[in-house]
C-alpha cells in the first residue's frame, strides 16, 4: 500500500504547479485591532498568573479586569465596514451579524466587570470561577464565531 | 496515581471552578462521545436547529455540506439500523452502499468500537428530528488549483479508498498504561483529533509521516497549529497549560481560540468528565 502511494504521490508531484504566497504585514486598522487584542491577551494571560500562580497580588486583578472591560467596549469601532484588508483573522461574520457582534463585545465587557466586582470581594474561589467565565464565554465565545484560525 | 496527574494545586480550582459552570455534563456514554466527536460542529448552523445539516465546509478539494442527522426517516438518519450506522462511522459507506467523502472522518471513527457507536447512536436518536435535506457536495481538483472544475469523484472515491483507507480497530498499546490508552483511543477515535492538526497529502488523505505537524491550510482556510510534543507543538506546555486549554481555551499567552478549536473546546473538551481530559492530556504530552 505504502509504495502504490509513494508512486501515486510522485507522479502528481511533478504535474502539479507550485503555488506559494509571501508572508504580509496587516496594517492600518488591521494592524492596529490586532494590537489591542494582543492587548487583551496580554491582561488576561496576567489574570491567569496571579490567580493561579501569584495570589499573593490579588488586589491587581482588578487592573487587568477594568482593561479588559475598557477595550471590550470599543471593540466594535475597532472593525469598520469592509475593514477585511489581508493578512486578518476577522471572519465576514462580523459584519454579517453585526447585533451579534455588538452584543458579544458587551458580554466581554460585562464578565470583565463581574471579574472585577468578584476581586474586589477577595473572594479568590469566586474570583477564578469569574476568570473561567469571562476567558471562556467572553474571549472565546466571541473567538469561536468571529474570529479565524486556531 | 500516575505522575502527570500532580498538577498544579491552582490548576485543580480552577477544573473545579468551571466544573461548577458547566451546564452540559454528559449523562452518558452516548453522550460523551458526541460531545468529544463534535458532531454539533459540523453537523449544525449557526442559528438553524440542532444536527439538522451544517453550514458549508470550504476547503481545497471543494465545498461540503455537512448533512442532516437527526433520527428524521426521510431526511436524516432516522431509517437506520445500528449495523447501517456502524458502517458508515467505521468504513465510511452509506445505507446505499456509497462510499463517504473524506470530509466525513471515518478514517478516525474507524477506530471506534461497536458498543461506542452503539452507545453513540442511542444519544444521537433522542435529538429532536427535523426534516431538511442538504445541497449536494461541489467537488473540485485541486491538483488544477487555478480552475475550478465542477467534478463528482464518488467514482473515484473508491480509487482513493484503495490507496489510503483501510477498515481498522484500535488496539491498545501493550506497553502504555491504561490511561495513556484511554487518552489514545478518544484522541485518535472518536476525537479524530488527527483529521485536522495531521496535514494531508494531495488527495486529501491524512500524511502519516508528518503525524500531528499541523495543517497550514486547513478547512475553511485555517492555519491549524502543530500539537506535536516538540518546541514546534506544544512540547512548552504544562499539563496545566493543556488542561486549561481544553477547558476554557485559554493559551499559554493568555489568548485564546478562534473558531474550529473554540466550538470543539465550547461543545466538547470543557464538558468531559477531568478524567478523560486528563486521559487525552496524558496521551497528547506522549505523543507515539
Amino acid at each position: 500500500m505504502k509504495f502504490r502511494t509513494l508512486a501515486l504521490a510522485a507522479v502528481v508531484f511533478a504535474i502539479t504547479v507550485p503555488t506559494g504566497s509571501g508572508a504580509q504585514e496587516a496594517t492600518g486598522i488591521v494592524a492596529y485591532r490586532e494590537t489591542a487584542m494582543k492587548a487583551l491577551g496580554a491582561h488576561s494571560g496576567a489574570l491567569k498568573s496571579i490567580l493561579t500562580d501569584q495570589t499573593q497580588l490579588m488586589d491587581q486583578v482588578g487592573i487587568h479586569a477594568r482593561a479588559i472591560a475598557d477595550i471590550a467596549a470599543a471593540i466594535p469601532a475597532m472593525f469598520p465596514e469592509d475593514s477585511l484588508d489581508p493578512p486578518t483573522e476577522a471572519l465576514p461574520s462580523i459584519w454579517e451579524d453585526p447585533d451579534g457582534f455588538q452584543a458579544a463585545a458587551d458580554r466581554l465587557a460585562k464578565l470583565a466587570g463581574d471579574l472585577d466586582a468578584a476581586a474586589g470581594s477577595g473572594d479568590a474561589q469566586a474570583s477564578l470561577a469569574a476568570f473561567a467565565a469571562m476567558g471562556k464565554d467572553g474571549c472565546g465565545g466571541c473567538h469561536a464565531d468571529y474570529r479565524k484560525k486556531n | 496515581m500516575h505522575i502527570l496527574f500532580v498538577l498544579p494545586l491552582a490548576v485543580g480550582v480552577i477544573a473545579g471552578a468551571s466544573s461548577a459552570l458547566a451546564q452540559n455534563q454528559p449523562a452518558d456514554r452516548g453522550e460523551l462521545l458526541f460531545d468529544i466527536g463534535g458532531c454539533t460542529n459540523c453537523h449544525t448552523t449557526r442559528e438553524g436547529p440542532a444536527l439538522a445539516g451544517g453550514d458549508p465546509i470550504v476547503s481545497p478539494f471543494g465545498t461540503f455540506y455537512p448533512p442532516n442527522i437527526t433520527p428524521d426517516a426521510a431526511t436524516g438518519i432516522g431509517g437506520w439500523s445500528d449495523a447501517d450506522f456502524i458502517k458508515a462511522m467505521r468504513e465510511g459507506i452509506s445505507p446505499e452502499g456509497d462510499p463517504y467523502y473524506p470530509a466525513f472522518p471515518f478514517t478516525s471513527y474507524t477506530h471506534m468500537s461497536d458498543a461506542d457507536l452503539i452507545a453513540l447512536k442511542g444519544y444521537l436518536d433522542t435529538i429532536e428530528p427535523v426534516e431538511a435535506s442538504s445541497p449536494d457536495h461541489e467537488l473540485k481538483m485541486p491538483v488544477w488549483p487555478y480552475l475550478d472544475i465542477p467534478l463528482d469523484l464518488r467514482v473515484a472515491l473508491w480509487g482513493w479508498r484503495w490507496l489510503f483507507f483501510e477498515p481498522e480497530r484500535f488496539e491498545p498499546v501493550a506497553d502504555r498504561d491504561e490511561v495513556w490508552n484511554r487518552g489514545a483511543y478518544l484522541t485518535l477515535g472518536p476525537g479524530h483529533c488527527a483529521e485536522c492538526h495531521t496535514p494531508r497529502n494531495l488527495f486529501g488523505a491524512l500524511d502519516h509521516a508528518r503525524d500531528w505537524s499541523g495543517n497550514p491550510d486547513g478547512a475553511e482556510g485555517e492555519n491549524v497549529p502543530a500539537i506535536t510534543a516538540d518546541a514546534a507543538g506544544i512540547g512548552d506546555w504544562s499539563e496545566g497549560d493543556l488542561s486549561l486549554f481544553l477547558q476554557l481555551g485559554m493559551l499559554p499567552d493568555g489568548d485564546f481560540a478562534g473558531s474550529g478549536m473554540a466550538k470543539i473546546i465550547n461543545n466538547g473538551t470543557s464538558k468531559l468528565p477531568d478524567e478523560d481530559r486528563n486521559a487525552i492530556i496524558t496521551f497528547l504530552k506522549n505523543l507515539p
